[in-house]
């Protein structure tokens, strides 16, 4: 799959691979994803739309959103991003840069499948 | 409102252009600072009559310096070349007034989930200077021409209107 490009603010920005834990953070089975609200899919692809944006691109909404934190649940940070976003994007667009970055960011990154395989292997030290 | 106080260990300045390009101080020392926000972005104007004030108006315009420095590292990384304008495909955000290079600037301080900024429009580099020491720095010196703002849960508020 090829990085997808966005245009929100009128400059085409090709997304970047997603960081291995954002990206894990953000994967969700086809059944999962079909079976969850639009709100919820939407604002995993806010949260995916964020990580896999470039540094160097200036963010679509005035102040960028703050960094992810692992122990945050990345829907919540994907939430206000969509509506910061919103605010000033048509929806249309926006739900379809949404879809790309989310798709684009599962693709590439670590699956549960990979961690859990390696996990099997792992020996917990004793007390631990 | 917050109650949190802002620490130094919470910014983050980060510089847009108009051509879609966007860079972060990397290495930023934690020393901030906008002088000069004066209400409406308007100098004092005082006039006396024999002695006693007799009138205060706004003057002429009065713009912000903001100064930040950072350990030197890459002469000539991301935020350098956006401050002096050679970013590839940089494009001024001050060029319908003129060719002095221009960036747009958000400061963010967020602490946790509580979102915390000053933002504002047609900032530009009087200065920049590198000195050696250990570490070696990079000072930057920005005038705020544009309107300045600022945000947290409370809102947008307005500091500066307009250039």
């Amino acid at each position: 799959m090829d990085a997808p490009t966005i245009t929100l603010s009128g400059f085409p920005v090709v997304l970047r691979q997603a960081p291995p834990l954002a990206g894990l953070a953000l994967g969700r089975s086809r059944e999962d994803f079909d079976a969850s609200p639009p709100a919820l899919v939407l604002a995993l692809g806010a949260a995916a739309l964020w990580v896999c944006w470039p540094p160097d691109k200036a963010w679509p909404a005035r102040i960028p959103p703050r960094p992810w934190g692992v122990k945050e649940p990345i829907e919540h940070m994907g939430h206000a991003i969509f509506d910061s976003l919103g605010a000033t994007i048509p929806a249309v667009p926006l739900m379809q840069a949404c879809f790309a970055a989310w798709a684009w960011a599962t693709s590439t990154t670590l699956g549960e499948a990979e961690v859990a395989a390696v996990q099997d292997f792992f020996e917990p030290p004793p007390g631990g | 409102m917050s109650a949190i106080q802002a620490s130094f260990t919470d910014g983050v300045l980060t510089a847009t252009d108009g051509g879609g390009n966007s860079a972060t101080l990397a290495l930023s020392q934690g020393d901030l600072s906008i002088d000069g926000i004066l209400p409406d972005g308007r100098e004092l104007v005082k006039g006396e009559t024999r002695g006693a004030l007799t009138g205060v108006r706004k003057g002429a315009r009065a713009y912000p310096t903001m100064k930040v420095t950072g350990k030197l590292a890459a002469p000539n990384d991301t935020f350098q070349a956006l401050a002096r304008g050679t970013t590839a495909g940089y494009v001024s955000v001050l060029a319908d007034i003129g060719d002095y290079k221009g960036c747009d600037f958000v400061f963010s301080f967020n602490y946790g989930a509580e979102l915390r900024s000053y933002y504002g429009d047609d900032i530009v580099c009087t200065g920049m200077a590198t000195a050696e020491g250990s570490p070696s720095t990079i000072s930057y010196t920005f005038e705020i021409l544009g309107p300045l703002y600022s945000k947290d849960s409370t809102g947008i508020h307005t500091i500066i209107a307009s250039r």
